[in-house]
């Protein structure tokens, strides 16, 4: 089914058809869940949190006054709950079992050539976020993941523009230089 | 923002784009429509069905039968029900008055007085149902 656009579906659940809200949660629920998960790194953590942000969203659904596009604004609910939720639990190192924490020789498997560089890549990447704050990963996400321009982050994390450009590159700095070692050890594994 | 930053970022977004975010677990959309339905009917008025028009039902009853008598009843009935309640309503009235008076003695009040007393609650009572019905409904 054609989705027909966040404002059809808020109409209907202003309009008292509770189950039109399932349709908007559908739509979002990846990318919300996606930048929750960034954040708290933990997948029980970021599912709850993303659930509890639509419960929010449902709540708070008539003064949404559609300033901003619907996803910005959910973005919003869910960079503040995950925010002070990591800030509650004061942890920002991630779990071992959601990210694979170091290079992992996928060779040995039973996959392909291309799929073990695929998931190689991936165990980087992820290492890689691992050493950077929670509030870059959040940065990382939303500029990376869900592709939002500078403007679109400020609106959702407050943060200013020229603040948010600082944050990025310190981000992409560290998150190279850790690739980097990685890659330094395969060389060194392989040899 | 010079060529190595560029380089940077062109290169962190052949790894981190759309295509590799995290996916929702499959029944997300589900928990969180039976959360938002727990919501909902918490949200609902609890209103007991039994008592929701008890007041105004009473109410129009009572005006009923009370405008029903003042058309049924004759100036002297042979009617011994009929008889026996204009008799009550009469020393209700007498009473009223006498505690009036009492209560007033020394001061000369025109007769409708006690009308206006009477009018008064039963706008009262009025202000009363209205109240249950509409407070219900909010």
């Amino acid at each position: 089914m054609d989705y027909k656009g966040d404002k059809h579906y808020i109409d209907l659940v202003l309009a008292g058809n509770t189950n039109a809200f399932s349709f908007i949660v559908d739509r979002h629920k990846d990318k919300a869940y996606n930048l929750a998960f960034r954040i708290c790194a933990n997948r029980e953590e970021a599912e709850e949190i993303a659930q509890d942000s639509f419960l929010k969203a449902f709540r708070s659904l008539k003064g949404f006054k559609m300033k901003s596009s619907f996803a910005t604004w959910l973005y919003r609910i869910v960079y503040n709950s995950a925010i002070s939720h990591v800030r509650i639990r004061k942890r920002g190192i991630l779990f071992i079992e959601d990210f694979p924490a170091d290079f992992i020789d996928f060779t040995g498997s039973n996959i392909s050539e291309e799929e073990s560089e695929k998931e190689f890549v991936n165990s980087i990447i992820n290492f890689a976020l691992q050493k950077i704050s929670s509030e870059e990963r959040s940065l990382i996400s939303l500029y990376y993941y869900e592709e939002l321009n500078i403007e679109e982050i400020s609106e959702i994390t407050g943060m200013s523009k020229s603040n948010i450009k600082v944050k990025l590159f310190r981000a992409r700095q560290r998150m190279l230089e850790e690739i980097e070692k990685v890659e330094k050890k395969k060389l060194i594994y392989h040899e | 923002m010079n060529n190595q930053e560029e380089f940077n970022k062109d290169l962190l977004k052949k790894y981190l784009n759309p295509e590799k975010i995290e996916m929702a677990p499959e029944d997300f959309t589900e928990k969180v429509m039976m959360k938002v339905r727990v919501e909902t009917e918490k949200s609902k008025p609890v209103i007991k069905s039994g008592t929701k028009y008890f007041v105004p039902v009473f109410s129009v009853l009572i005006t009923l039968i009370l405008i029903a008598a003042a058309f049924l009843s004759p100036s002297e009935s042979n009617d011994p029900i009929l008889g026996h309640s204009l008799k009550f309503l009469e020393y209700i009235n007498n009473q009223a008055l006498k505690i009036r008076i009492d209560f007033l003695s020394g001061i000369d009040l025109p007769g409708w007085i006690t009308y206006f007393f009477i009018g008064i609650l039963f706008f009262a009572l009025f202000d009363k149902v209205l109240h249950e019905v509409f407070q219900r409904e909010k």
